[in-house]
């Protein structure tokens, strides 16, 4: 379903009858999962969602494209590299917000991954994520699929990480030693090492993969547990394609084949769990409408969000489409972004943990001004 | 406090001693020899000759390298996890940076120059290279010719010099950059049956001005960007596919060290930050030295620049007088990088700062060097059992810290909460225990402790262990020897 602005602005007045402040958290177990699939260095929303039905696509960025493509309705398509992804919309599990990003405006790669993961629209601004905050609003637990904590999950204790060593002829630490380390140790080294003498207290899970589609699968059975953690964060790079873009093949698009395989992984290892999920896709940017030289594109603004799991509505695409023309462009370079993908962030804090949007605007995004858009979203 | 060896070295071990302050501005300020070890069980000697590669060697690796990779990609019937895997395998057999990668574990293990090399590993930090478009072949030239050389000149020189070499042309694209108006865009407009590709590529512009220099303090804009994109546009082609048309034809005659062709250059005037290059078509290759002067000496770089090095050398909070000491030297010797060394290492002996959180690699390297352990092969062992390379160099991979993987232009950072997590500490203790355990450390925790200052803590925590291997691995891990976090 595609919105019109005045559709758009009607669900977000409507919204505001719901408003209300739960002082009571749910109880953990209760909490839905919120899982974050960061995509780092730009991702290219009109080569992953091409709005085929948009007749100025050709015009701007025909070497771009490719024949192989799923249509999703009468106007966008999904790039066949994501063909699980096609399947979950077609299923009513999945759904695409366009022309969509968070509001920063200078094209940097390193502010903009800083501004996405801490919420806070001032780059560097922050030490702590928005994620870290949310957990810490609804009191949960998260874990972070990678070898160092992002941004994103910091600001509160309750989150540890996984990605198991693979150093040939090393042992397990010993948890007496790192229980004296912890008790020796001041400021945020000391709980970590607390964090790894429970770790080693416990029995572990036989498998130490630690390629993509393993910490998928490992996060989605931990969600899966009573007690499991509430928030995951998984990391795909290297989007950042200035040269040899691809259209049908290429850099781009195994990276977006990556992205595929971790949300049909996700899905199938979070068993019933996989109802009260939402998986979302981060990136810092969009990129431009137009090729450069190199048969690439350079940082742009507007992109697409990928989202699925089973608290989705399942509207295929949600957007208030801009268009292609050169004039509707930003700076007549870049996909128009027509809603903050704050909103939609916003949105997922507020269905999987059931905090209120008031509060999340505020207190994790801390701007009270954040469209309200969790009703095209979720059911 | 943090122990002085530990700030600015790789530790001190009873072999060497800690280091002095007048010690450290001398290895700053003289070259040493390049050193390693033929097996784990002989002695140190001169780093050999037919592992040390030049760049002609290089080019022509990363070229083998390029073409296989693409036949990868290319394969129809591949699933991605199949590509992926084919990917590994290749990477596994390139051998040049697996040497590489040794060469600068023994170097800091071995070498008599390690305060020179930590400074030689941040400016190689700064100046990130990682892996894309074949560019792992270059890292080491980069690393030991450009920079290795470059730390005894002025900042301006070595700007100029990494932004012109193969790694930082592949890594950031400008091999693929050409003018919209230079010679290429009119043959290509005059002759389209030749199918050339035509325009800029800005990535190695914005990343030279965010970067490398004057950082989006200097509040500039696309404009500027895309202009210095313009006078970068010419430099690295020779490093390109051979397969493009023009190839052969315009790199013929060439050197690696002199990559500009005017065929890609954009040709008129261009302004960047509110300067006006003109040095026009003919001459095109030499405003490339006026942009990066002019950024080099930028006051937002020297800023920026300042204040990193404070960060990494003295504290992750540095005080403003030490920032403003650094910075007053770097004017005065108009960013001659031995005296702007030389300030830092004086104010890294004076802070009375708790320093930093040690990257995983300094501190993985601090311990084998003052515990005097053997972890890595020799260069004979890797030739003769491939493996080893797989056991040596998997320690970049594992704490987190490779500079050959495939990585962002921002580098690795100095703030303590990057590299604090559960698995961090896991790869710590690990690491620890692994020398304890296999590396057959010379020396115990004792004789460790007396070469380095600033040690009770630890002494008081190490009696918590019941022998010595647990000893070993709770004086590595003490916040003493790992630097602050708090």
């Amino acid at each position: 379903m595609r919105i019109s602005r005045r559709n758009f602005l009607i669900g977000a007045a409507a919204s505001l009858s719901f408003a209300g402040w739960s002082p009571l958290g749910k109880a953990s177990s209760e909490a839905g999962n919120l899982i974050v699939i960061l995509l780092e260095g730009g991702m290219d929303g009109l080569a992953a969602i091409p709005p085929v039905g948009d007749k100025h696509l050709k015009k701007q960025r025909e070497s771009l494209l490719s024949n192989r493509v799923v249509m999703i309705d009468d106007f966008f398509a999904v790039h066949s590299s994501l063909s699980d992804f096609a399947d979950m919309i077609q299923q009513g599990e999945a759904s695409v917000v366009h022309a969509t990003s968070i509001p920063y405006l200078r094209r940097s790669h390193f502010e903009g991954q800083n501004v996405v993961e801490s919420g806070n629209m001032k780059p560097f601004a922050d030490k702590t994520g928005w994620l870290g905050r949310a957990l810490d609003e609804a009191n949960l637990n998260g874990r972070a699929l990678s070898l160092e904590m992002p941004l994103i999950l910091r600001g509160n204790d309750n989150v540890d990480n996984f990605y198991p060593a693979h150093l040939k002829f090393s042992r397990d630490p010993d948890p007496l030693i790192s229980k004296i380390l912890a008790q020796a140790h001041t400021g945020s080294t000391a709980n970590s090492f607390r964090q790894l003498a429970e770790r080693y207290s416990q029995a572990l899970s036989p498998s130490t993969r630690r390629d993509p589609i393993a910490l998928a699968r490992h996060a989605g059975h931990e969600m899966n547990q009573d007690n499991g953690p509430k928030a995951a964060v998984l990391r795909v790079g290297q989007f950042d394609t200035h040269a040899n873009q691809g259209s049908e093949r290429g850099q781009h698009f195994a990276q977006l084949e990556l992205v595929n395989d971790i949300f049909r992984e996700l899905r199938s290892s979070l068993g019933k769990s996989w109802n009260k999920t939402v998986v979302v896709t981060l990136t810092e940017f969009g990129r431009t409408v137009m090729p450069n030289g190199s048969a690439g594109t350079d940082h742009g603004y507007g992109t697409a969000g990928l989202l699925a799991g089973g608290l989705l509505k399942g509207n295929p695409v949600i957007t208030d489409w801009p268009g292609l023309q050169t004039k509707n462009l930003f700076e007549e370079r870049d996909l128009m972004v027509t809603m903050d993908y704050r909103s939609v962030l916003a949105a997922c804090v507020e269905k999987a943990y059931d905090v209120s949007h008031e509060r999340v605007a505020k207190n994790v995004f801390y701007d009270g001004n954040i469209e309200r858009v969790s009703d095209l979203i979720f059911s | 406090m943090m122990d002085f060896s530990l700030k600015v070295g790789f530790g001190a071990s009873p072999l060497t001693g800690p280091l002095t302050l007048d010690g450290s501005i001398d290895q700053i300020r003289s070259e040493k020899s390049q050193v390693g070890i033929k097996t784990a069980k002989s002695s140190v000697e001169n780093w050999p000759q037919d592992l040390t590669f030049d760049l002609q060697q290089r080019v022509q690796a990363a070229r083998d390298f390029r073409t296989q990779e693409e036949e990868i990609y290319e394969q129809k019937n591949l699933s991605g996890s199949e590509r992926r895997s084919k990917r590994e395998v290749l990477k596994r057999q390139a051998n040049i940076w697996h040497y590489d990668q040794l060469r600068l574990i023994h170097q800091a293990i071995y070498g008599e120059d390690p305060v020179r090399q930590r400074f030689m590993q941040f400016w190689w930090n700064h100046f990130t290279v990682g892996a894309t478009n074949g560019s792992n072949f270059y890292t080491g030239d980069l690393y030991w010719n450009v920079i290795g050389e470059g730390i005894s000149g002025s900042f301006n020189e070595l700007v100029y010099a990494v932004t012109r070499h193969p790694a930082m042309l592949t890594y950031l694209d400008n091999i693929y950059s050409v003018g919209e108006k230079s010679p290429k865009a009119l043959d290509a407009r005059k002759n389209p049956q030749k199918k050339l590709h035509v325009g800029l590529n800005d990535n190695l512009a914005r990343e030279l001005l965010e970067l490398h220099t004057v950082t989006p303090a200097a509040n500039y804009t696309e404009a500027d960007i895309h202009d210095a994109a313009k006078i970068l546009s010419g430099w690295g082609f020779i490093f390109n596919k051979q397969k493009d048309a023009s190839w052969a034809e315009k790199t013929a005659g060439k050197k690696y060290d002199d990559a500009f062709i005017k065929y890609h250059h954009e040709p008129g005037d261009k302004f960047v930050l509110g300067k006006k290059y003109s040095k026009g078509f003919s001459s095109g290759k030499k405003t490339l030295k006026s942009l990066t002067d002019d950024l080099s000496t930028h006051p937002k770089t020297i800023d920026h620049l300042c204040k990193k090095l404070c960060q990494h050398f003295i504290s992750e909070t540095p005080s403003t007088d030490d920032i403003d000491y650094v910075r007053k030297i770097w004017i005065k010797s108009k960013g001659h990088l031995p005296d702007i060394h030389q300030a830092v290492l004086e104010k890294a002996k004076a802070a009375e700062s708790p320093g930093r959180l040690q990257w995983p690699l300094t501190w993985s390297l601090s311990l084998v060097r003052s515990s005097g352990a053997t972890l890595f092969p020799g260069w004979e062992d890797m030739k003769s059992h491939p493996a080893f390379d797989a056991n040596g160099c998997r320690l970049y991979r594992e704490i987190g810290q490779d500079f050959w993987s495939r990585r962002q232009p921002n580098g690795f950072s100095s703030g303590a909460n990057d590299w604090i997590s559960l698995e961090h500490m896991d790869r710590r203790v690990r690491i620890a225990s692994l020398i304890a355990n296999i590396g057959s450390p010379q020396f115990g925790t004792e004789e460790i402790l007396s070469q380095l200052s600033h040690m009770d803590p630890v002494r008081n925590l190490i009696s918590q262990g019941t022998n010595e291997i647990e000893k070993f691995v709770l004086m590595a891990c003490s916040q003493s020897f790992m630097g602050y976090s708090a």
